[in-house]
Formats: C-alpha cells, sequence, structure tokens
C-alpha cells in the first residue's frame, strides 16, 4: 500500500527582520493509511511549522521548498481550488489553543455547521443534526443546547472537543494534531487526547500529533518523529522510544523528564539552550549540547541514515545502536 | 439583554436631563439677569414680554421653571423667538431639513467610504495600501473648515461643477446643493475611519481563527466575510457611531462655510441676535442627537459581540 | 540616530544636547523636523512685534497685489501686508491652544490623581462626572458660552478647556491607576509618606510621558477648534489677525484671490499635522515601551 503522505526534503524559510530565516532544513517522513506519527520537540523546533507546511497554511512572506505529496497529489503544485478541496475534506487540523483557534463571534453551531453548510451545500437541518450527533461522540453532553452557545461559554477541554468534533464532521484521512492539550489543564488533557485517539481509530484516520511531551507521543502513536532546531534527527517505533532510542537528544528528552516513582535530588535539565532554526551551522545542530560530541559533529552535519525501522540524524549512530545506546535512568549524561 | 437595554437608556435619559438641565441653567451663570438674557438688547412690547413670562416663569424656582420649560419642549414648544418674533419651533423645523439632509448623506459617505477604503488598504496590495494610507494621512490633517474652502475653491469656483452657495431645493436640488458640503463634513472622520478600518482588519487576519477557518477550506470569500471583517466589524461601528455624532457638532461649520441654512447657522444667527430662547433650543437638538447616537452605537456595539451580549460588561 | 542631523544646537551645553539627543530618539528624524518647524512658527509669533510691521495698515494703492519686495506674500483685499497678517495671526493662534491645553491639564491631572490615588466611591463619582463631560461637544459648548458672555479669546478658551478636561483626565487617570499598584508606590506608604508627597514626587512624574503624548495631540484639536471658532465669528474678532478669522473671508475666493485665505489655511494644516505627528509619536513611543 501506498503512502497516505510523503514529505520529502522539506525545508521552509520565514521572513524575521527583514532577511528570511530558515525554520525547518530537509524534513523528510512518509505516513502510512490509518498509522499515527507523533512529531516531538522544543518549541519553536519547527514541529508546528512541519504540520502547517503539509496544508501550505504557511504565514505570509514564507518560502518553501520540497515536496509533500498527499495521496499521489503534489500539495505544492495544486491549485487553489485543489488545495481547498485538500483541506475541506482530506486534512483536518486541531490547533493548540481553541480559545484562539474558534472565531469567538459564531455560535459553536455555526462554527461546526460552516463547512459542511457553506462548502458541502448541505440542507442546514442535516447539518445540524450531524453537529448534535459528533458532539455527544466527543464527549459533550446536552449538544442541542452547546450549539447554541459562544465559545466563551464553554470551558477550554470543552471547545478542543468542538474542535476535534469539527476535525471529524469533514470525516477527513488524515488529522494533523497541533499540541492540541498544551493549553488544557492536566486532568482535561487525558480525557481529551483519550476521545482524539479513540474516534481516529474507529474512523481509521492518519494523524500526525505533535506535542513536546515524549511519553505522550510514544502512547498515543506508532512511530515518533523527533525534532531539533528544525532538523529531523530521529524517527523510531513508538515502542522504542522510551527504551532504547539512539539520537543523543532523544536519550536527554527521555532523561529530563521527572520520574514520578522516586523522588529526586534535581530534575536533569539539558545543558546549555536550544538552538533556534536559523541559528544552526554547518556542523550537527545538537553538537553543542551533546555528551556525546565528537570533534566530526561540529565540522559536518551527519545525514539521516537508516537502521532497521529507524532514520536516525547523527555520525555515531551506528555505533551507540551496536551498544545498545546507555541505559536510561543512570543519569551518566547530564547533572 | 433587556436589563442592559433598561440600562442603557436609562444612563441616556439622565444624560439627556443633565444636559439639558445645563442648557436652560447656564442663563444663570450669564453676567446680569435671565431676563436680560431672554431679551438680549432688544426692545420688547409688552405683549411679548407677557409672552415671554408666561414661556419662562421666571419668578419661580429654578426647577419649576426648568420643568415647565422642558415639558413644553417636549411637546414641540420652544417658547418665542425674541428677534423674529415668530416661534421657535417655526425655526426649527424649518433648519432641520438641510442638516438632516446633509448630515445623513456625510454619515453615507462615511460608512461607505471609510468602511471601503480600509478593507481595500488591509486586503490589497503593499501598493494600493501605501496610495490610501498616504491619502488618509492628508485627511487627518485636514479641519473641516480647511476642507470646506478647498472644496469651493477647487470644485465651485473653479471648475464649477457644483454650486458655492446655498442648499438647493427639492431631492436632486439638495443632492447637487449639500454634495461639497456633505463631502467636507466627512473627510476627517473618512481618512480616520479608513485607517481604524484598516488596523481592525489587519489585526483579526493575524488571528488565529482565520488560520482555522482556511485550513477548513472555506473559501477566501467566505474567511474575508465571515471570519475578518465581521469580528473587526467592532471597532469599527464604534468609530463609525463617534464619528457620526461627531458630525452633529460639525454641521455647524460647514453650514457657516456653505451658506446653508440649517440648524447650525440658525445657531450662529441666534448668538449674534442674542436671542437666547433659539439658542438653547437649538443646542438641546443637538445635543439630544448626540447623546441618542452615542447610545445606538453603544447598543450596537453590545448586539455585535456576544461576550459583552452576555452581561461580561458588569465587571 | 545621529546627533549631525541637528546640528544648530552642536553649540549648547552638552545637557541639552543630550535632551535633543533623547527627543530624537523618540520622536524621530521627522519629528524633529516637526518640532523645528513649530519652533520657528512659536518664534516668529514672539518676535512678530520686532519683525513683521503693523499687520493692520492698509496700502489701499497696492490691493490684492501679488509678492512684492514690501509684501512677500502680496497683500489682501484692504491692501494689508499678507506675511505680517500672518505672523501676528500666529500670536492668538498659538496662544489660543496654549491657554486651553494650559488650563485642561492644570484641571485635568490633580483630578485624574484624587480619582487614581482614592480610587473606590471617588473614582467612580469622578469617572461618571468625565463620562457626562463627554456627552456634550466642545464646539456647542463654546457656541452656549459665547452666546452668554459675547465673543472672544476668552469664553472661547473657557468653553473649550471645560471639554479637553476629561480627555487628559482620562488618560491622566488610567496611567495613575496602572502606576497606582507598582511596588514602589506601597514602599513609599509603608514608609509613611503622605499621598499627597506621593502623588506629587512619584505617580505623576512617572505618567509624565503619557500625559505629554496626550497634550500635545490635544493641543492639536484645540489648535483646529479654536480656528474653527474664529471661522464661526465667534472667537477672535476682526481686524485682529488671526488664522482662523484670515480663513473666514468666502469674498477673497469669490473674488478670485483665494491665496489670502488659502496661506492661513495651509499653516493650520502644517502647524495640526507636525504637532499630531509629534503627539503620536510619542504616544506609540509610550506604547511600546509599556508592552
Amino acid at each position: 500500500m501506498s503512502a497516505l503522505l510523503e514529505v520529502d526534503q522539506l525545508a521552509v524559510q520565514l521572513p524575521i527582520g527583514q532577511r528570511l530565516r530558515p525554520v525547518l532544513h530537509d524534513v523528510s517522513f512518509t505516513l502510512a493509511r490509518g498509522e499515527v506519527l507523533a512529531v516531538v520537540g522544543e518549541s519553536g523546533s519547527g514541529k508546528s511549522m512541519t504540520a502547517r507546511a503539509i496544508v501550505r497554511l504557511l504565514p505570509p512572506g514564507a518560502a518553501s521548498s520540497g515536496r509533500v505529496t498527499f495521496d499521489g497529489t503534489d500539495v505544492g503544485s495544486a491549485t487553489r481550488a485543489q488545495l481547498r478541496e485538500l483541506r475541506a475534506r482530506r486534512v483536518g487540523m486541531i490547533f493548540q489553543d481553541p480559545r484562539a483557534a474558534i472565531n469567538p463571534i459564531h455560535r459553536i453551531g455555526d462554527f461546526l455547521t460552516e463547512a459542511l453548510v457553506r462548502d458541502r451545500r448541505m440542507r442546514k437541518a442535516e447539518a445540524h443534526e450531524r453537529a448534535v450527533a459528533v458532539l455527544g461522540e466527543v464527549g459533550i453532553d446536552d449538544p442541542g443546547r452547546r450549539l447554541r452557545q459562544h465559545p466563551h461559554e464553554l470551558s477550554g477541554g470543552m471547545l478542543q472537543r468542538v474542535m476535534i468534533a469539527s476535525v471529524l464532521l469533514a470525516e477527513p484521512d488524515l488529522i494533523l494534531a497541533d499540541e492540541p492539550t498544551t493549553a488544557l489543564d492536566v486532568t482535561t488533557q487525558a480525557e481529551v487526547v483519550a476521545v482524539l485517539g479513540d474516534l481516529r481509530r474507529e474512523r481509521a484516520m492518519a494523524m500526525v500529533f505533535i506535542t513536546h511531551d515524549l511519553e505522550l507521543a510514544a502512547a498515543i502513536s506508532d512511530r515518533v518523529a523527533v525534532m531539533y532546531a528544525g532538523y529531523l534527527v530521529e524517527t523510531l517505533p513508538a515502542a522504542q522510544a522510551l527504551e532504547r532510542p539512539i539520537h543523543p537528544y532523544t536519550e536527554a528528552l527521555l532523561r529530563s523528564r521527572p520520574e514520578l516513582s522516586r523522588r529526586m535530588a534535581a530534575i536533569p535539565q539539558i545543558p546549555g539552550r536550544p538552538l533556534a532554526a536559523h541559528e544552526a551551522t554547518g556542523g550537527c545542530p545538537f553538537q553543542p549540547r551533546c555528551s556525546y560530541a565528537i570533534e566530526r559533529c561540529a565540522a559536518e552535519r551527519p545525514e539521516p541514515v537508516r537502521l532497521g525501522g529507524e532514520s536516525v540524524m547523527c555520525h555515531r549512530a551506528q555505533e551507540r545502536r551496536a551498544a545498545g545506546s546507555a541505559p536510561v535512568g543512570e543519569g551518566t549524561l547530564v547533572r | 439583554m433587556t436589563r442592559y437595554l433598561g440600562r442603557q437608556l436609562a444612563s441616556m435619559i439622565v444624560l439627556l436631563l443633565l444636559s439639558s438641565i445645563v442648557i436652560y441653567g447656564s442663563m444663570y451663570l450669564a453676567p446680569g439677569s435671565a431676563d436680560a438674557v431672554l431679551f438680549g438688547n432688544h426692545t420688547v412690547l409688552p405683549a411679548v414680554r407677557k409672552a415671554v413670562d408666561a414661556q419662562y416663569h421666571l419668578g419661580r424656582p429654578f426647577f419649576v421653571q426648568y420643568w415647565d420649560w422642558l415639558t413644553a419642549a417636549l411637546h414641540g414648544n420652544f417658547g418665542l423667538s425674541i428677534a423674529l418674533r415668530t416661534p421657535v419651533s417655526q425655526r426649527l423645523s424649518a433648519a432641520a431639513p438641510t442638516t438632516i439632509f446633509l448630515v445623513v448623506y456625510a454619515s453615507i459617505l462615511i460608512t461607505v467610504a471609510g468602511i471601503g477604503l480600509g478593507v481595500l488598504s488591509a486586503l490589497g496590495g503593499r501598493k494600493l495600501d501605501g496610495a490610501i494610507m498616504a491619502l488618509t494621512n492628508v485627511g487627518t490633517s485636514v479641519p473641516t473648515f480647511v476642507a470646506a474652502i478647498i472644496l469651493i475653491e477647487v470644485f465651485a469656483l473653479d471648475l464649477h461643477w457644483f454650486p458655492v452657495l446655498g442648499a438647493g431645493s427639492g431631492f436632486f436640488g439638495r443632492l447637487q446643493h449639500l454634495t461639497l458640503p456633505a463631502f467636507a463634513l466627512a473627510a476627517w472622520a473618512v481618512a480616520y475611519l479608513t485607517r481604524v478600518t484598516r488596523t481592525s482588519m489587519r489585526d483579526e487576519l493575524r488571528g488565529e481563527h482565520v488560520a482555522t477557518a482556511r485550513a477548513r477550506g472555506l473559501s477566501e470569500s467566505v474567511v474575508i466575510r465571515r471570519h475578518v471583517f465581521r469580528n473587526a466589524l467592532l471597532p469599527i461601528v464604534t468609530v463609525s457611531g463617534l464619528q457620526v455624532a461627531g458630525l452633529i457638532a460639525g454641521t455647524i461649520i460647514v453650514e457657516q462655510a456653505f451658506g446653508l441654512n440649517g440648524l447650525g447657522q440658525l445657531l450662529l444667527s441666534a448668538v449674534e441676535q442674542k436671542d437666547f430662547a433659539t439658542v438653547q433650543a437649538v443646542s438641546l437638538v443637538l445635543v439630544a442627537a448626540f447623546v441618542i447616537v452615542n447610545t445606538l452605537v453603544d447598543i450596537a456595539y453590545t448586539m455585535l459581540d456576544p461576550r459583552i451580549r452576555l452581561g461580561a460588561r458588569e465587571a | 540616530m545621529s546627533a549631525t542631523a541637528i546640528s544648530p544646537v552642536a553649540a549648547v551645553p552638552t545637557v541639552r544636547r543630550r535632551r535633543v539627543a533623547r527627543l530624537h530618539a523618540r520622536i524621530g528624524t521627522a519629528g524633529m523636523v516637526a518640532v523645528a518647524f513649530l519652533a520657528v512658527v512659536a518664534l516668529a509669533a514672539i518676535l512678530a512685534p520686532l519683525i513683521a510691521p503693523n499687520p493692520n495698515a492698509e496700502d489701499l494703492l497696492n490691493i490684492t497685489a501679488g509678492p512684492s519686495l514690501g509684501h512677500p506674500l502680496g497683500t489682501d483685499e484692504l491692501g494689508r501686508n499678507l506675511l505680517s497678517r500672518l505672523i501676528w495671526g500666529a500670536r492668538t493662534s498659538l496662544l489660543g491652544p496654549l491657554i486651553v491645553i494650559g488650563a485642561a491639564t492644570g484641571v485635568a491631572v490633580p483630578v485624574a490623581a484624587v480619582a487614581g490615588w482614592r480610587g473606590g466611591a471617588v473614582d467612580l463619582a469622578i469617572s461618571r462626572l468625565l463620562d457626562l463631560m463627554f456627552a456634550f461637544p466642545g464646539l456647542l459648548l463654546a457656541i452656549l458660552v459665547v452666546a452668554l458672555y459675547g465673543t472672544g479669546l476668552v469664553p472661547c478658551s473657557i468653553a473649550l478647556a471645560i471639554s479637553y478636561m476629561p480627555w487628559i483626565a482620562r488618560v491622566a487617570r488610567s496611567g495613575i491607576v496602572r502606576e497606582r499598584h507598582k511596588p514602589y508606590i506601597a514602599a513609599a506608604e509603608v514608609q509613611g509618606v503622605s499621598g499627597f508627597a506621593i502623588c506629587v514626587r512619584h505617580l505623576i512624574p512617572n505618567i509624565s510621558s503619557i500625559i505629554w503624548s496626550q497634550v500635545t495631540i490635544s493641543f492639536g484639536y484645540a489648535l483646529v477648534d479654536l480656528a474653527a471658532l474664529s471661522f464661526l465669528g465667534l472667537n477672535i474678532q476682526p481686524p485682529t489677525s488671526d488664522w482662523g478669522v484670515m480663513v473666514n473671508n468666502e469674498n477673497a475666493l469669490l473674488d478670485g484671490h483665494p491665496v489670502e485665505v488659502l496661506y492661513p489655511c495651509l499653516l493650520i494644516v502644517l502647524c495640526v499635522t507636525a504637532v499630531t505627528y509629534v503627539g503620536n509619536r510619542l504616544a506609540s513611543e509610550e506604547e511600546r515601551r509599556a508592552r
């Protein structure tokens, strides 16, 4: 079966100040139908930009290169009409902050049925019926009343469910979820993730799930892609992400999460500060903060290498894999 | 909602009452007696004096006088014009049509041109935007009376496209005569509203909800109409309302410049003729219009924003 | 940010030069040009008796004359020197808004300080009163006052000062409310400094730049309003020379001699543009700093 989504050497530059600055470097990955890819990274690592570039939703003045192919069609050369068709029916997007992403002026019902009524020429009553049904599915009670309310009358978690419902209504093949739980309370986060995961699975929709939480990523996805400073540094099966990652950055991410099972004197941190994508020099972008760095790392940028089910962008990938990489939890890398 | 409307209406009535007290009471602040203010330097026949006394009850306590004056005014009776020996209401109703036509004409210009240019500026290319912004820079630095002078000089005296003076008669006669005055009256407000519209549109264009609308594949026209313009409308409505309310004072200047016999001109000539009953009447009408338009704007604003509509304003 | 752009001040003491540089940093080169223009106009107004001949001298042999050595901008319909009338006119045209804004600020700032400092019912009462004052258009108030007290600069200025007061007070009050809750004010209060002293020594100086930008912008509006009142025949009376009075001369337009009307128009527009530009720059600078 051919891939649903193929991203090949995608690079994006944004106008910052007077100059175009790169925010994404040569990102490549594929996604099969029904598959879930989690994209993990710190803020500014290019996760959101990757998702937006898939549907060509880039800020004005942005430049991009590389190729995004969705179900056989090249998104980069799509006409306006094709692009709208793609966004309306094939790919749905869930944003980070539902309060900002849902127009505060219109009623929830208008928001949900807008695309169906205006674009698909569905009768209002039918669209309304569907909206009620899908709101019930995402776990909102009394949907009929909710449809008449405005966004400010709903909680953040509720609004994100509305956002998910709006994407489900469009019945797309792919959902792009851009940190859908970051803006929510911890307690509602889990519920929203569960709703999204379950309903997606029922409908066999593929998903790109963006998060900065490696554990959440591993839990929800089939594969995990790790981004750093605009580079995709590692792609690996979800099961492996928490066990034996190969890239030192992934390993460091794993170590810097607080463990719940025992009391720690200090939460380990990755030394140094994250690099902005445009600050990357000729070498490996992670080299300045990497405790495994060798001379070559500063001089030469590693190319992604395939190792079994993985793709890793590290000069020492082979030897680290052979060594089984360092056992996690010992704290040798960081203080 | 009803409670909100009730409160708006109540505060409007309070404002109207207080301004009318100021207008009526001001004649007691003048040097000399109220008598002297009312009669000015006119020599009056005993019969006229009697009529004025009956209107103003000058001997009675202030609030009794005021109340009688106000209730009479509300019934359309503004007393006697000392200068012309005619009822003030007659002078008012003779002057009002010109002013109303002028203000409505200018209001239409303001909303259509101001919002239109602002939207063009926000959505158009860099060159169009630059041109419109340059235009508004000029517009906001030209006072109404200067705009009037320039329009008279260029379009009436040089090009002879429009008459110089007078208000014309009949709808088309008025339209022709009042076009230059309406443009002069609207110019500043158009420029200002254009800027407000542009800024507001641009702010909304950057909004995340617009990205959502685009990500859902909605057509660009729906995105602009329902998610950009509709949201941008809040400040636009407020500002256009304030500008329209401002026209009510601006009309005095334009009527003077173009020699139009409207309410503003009536007010000025009443001042000159020391005809205080007429001054009070015209002031009352103009202030009332100003307060009412402002209240309508407040209500319109509330209707447009669901967040305020549901009483979030109490805070 | 080159200090060379303003070379005429190169000779003044360094303190003042630093002040000029700081102003330059805030309002930009265009703003400095605007300030320089206003300074020239103000200087001309102050020095009018020294540099300009009697603006009311009628040279009846030279009416509506074009520019000449004796009359650099020509003469008006009564043969009066136009340049001289413009220079003398600057005196009343600039003095008026100075009185209006000075009086309005003088009342507005203490009122705002009381409202912002005391808060609660006092604040509410003052805010309501200001709201009420907004409901009365300034021009109309001026006309009412003129109807009672007669025409002239004083009644017009008083009326406009009353109607400008709430604008300045509102801006000052919001600045004081914002500043009031900062720790240094609490620190002063704990030390037992009186409310009056805190207002005068800390609060008002700290919001002075906000007040200045509002005062500058208001000055432009007051200039226009006073000129408009002159134009309506309510403020300065002819033959005293004033820009608004000069504009109120439609006969000159009808007689085909528009320059004597257009020159004062131009000066009003230039002054307002310059003042408003500087005021807006100060305001946006203030906004930027607040963020």
